[in-house]
């Protein structure tokens, strides 16, 4: 088994609580690229997409913890890596019921595309729930150089 | 997220937003599209200029800005896109319902 790569750059928050802490999730991926900056693609779509997917995550994560009938608070870890950069969401509520598969709604839908959109900027996005706790996926490939 | 209203006429407004259009914010913006309708103002021009990042939450208020401007006879254009908000409106085909224009003037000239 080859060693596991040295990070980049890697940025946790924890102990946020709904909607109102969406703020963290951005000023912990502008401390990732921050941190990271050497080694990010000039090419900003690639981060764009990164941090859209992140923030509909965050956004369904969330809503999901604000609306848990006891008091729960979610986590982030943001890792940067020189071949992928990834995103793990955590909270310790109830399991969420999940749609069995992810499409875009129609065109005049006012709700209903924040999985589809997270998926399509992505490689892997998986949801988990191991030993309690609720586990959000997110892996975007960097760009192969020219 | 702010929003600054500007009347163009008497049948058109310009919402210019600051910050993220977000699960936050959505409902101010679905609040000041139904004020402008209710102000018979159905031509509605929404600049993203100093708009950080739309999540759907954000496209869901466009949405629906959409519709209630479109019930009212008149319509919703957004102006002044970045990279973020072209690359979700392409993600999600709602570039073609909510096409991006170059300027203010731009949009409103389209009516």
């Amino acid at each position: 088994m080859p060693p596991a790569e040295t990070p980049i750059a890697e940025v946790r928050r924890g102990g946020l609580e709904g909607p109102e802490h969406l703020a963290h999730v951005h000023d912990a991926l502008a401390e990732l690229w921050r941190l990271g900056a050497q080694a990010l693609p000039s090419d900003d779509q690639w981060r764009i997409e990164f941090e859209i997917a992140v923030a509909e995550i965050a956004a369904n994560v969330a809503q999901y913890v604000a609306s848990h009938p006891t008091p729960v608070t979610f986590s982030l870890v943001l890792v940067l890596h020189h071949s992928e950069a990834v995103a793990v969401f955590e909270d310790a509520g109830g399991e969420p019921i999940l749609p069995e598969a992810i499409n875009l709604p129609d065109e005049t839908a006012e709700a209903g595309r924040g999985l589809a959109i997270a998926e399509r900027c992505l490689d892997v996005l998986r949801f988990e729930r191991v030993q309690a706790v609720n586990r959000w996926n997110l892996v975007k490939n960097l760009p192969r150089p020219a | 997220m702010q929003i600054e209203t500007e009347r163009r006429g008497t049948d058109a407004m310009v919402l210019r937003l600051t910050g993220r259009l977000d699960m936050l914010s959505a409902p101010d913006l679905k609040r000041a599209v139904a004020d402008a309708v209710a102000q018979g103002c159905i031509h509605v021009v929404v600049d993203l200029a100093a708009v950080d990042s739309v999540d759907s939450s954000g496209l869901g208020a466009l949405i629906g800005g959409l519709r209630s401007t479109r019930a009212a006879g008149g319509d919703l254009r957004i102006a002044n896109a970045g990279a973020q908000v072209r690359t979700i409106l392409g993600l999600t085909t709602l570039d073609r319902v909510l096409s991006p224009h170059e300027s203010i003037e731009a949009a409103l000239a389209s009516r």
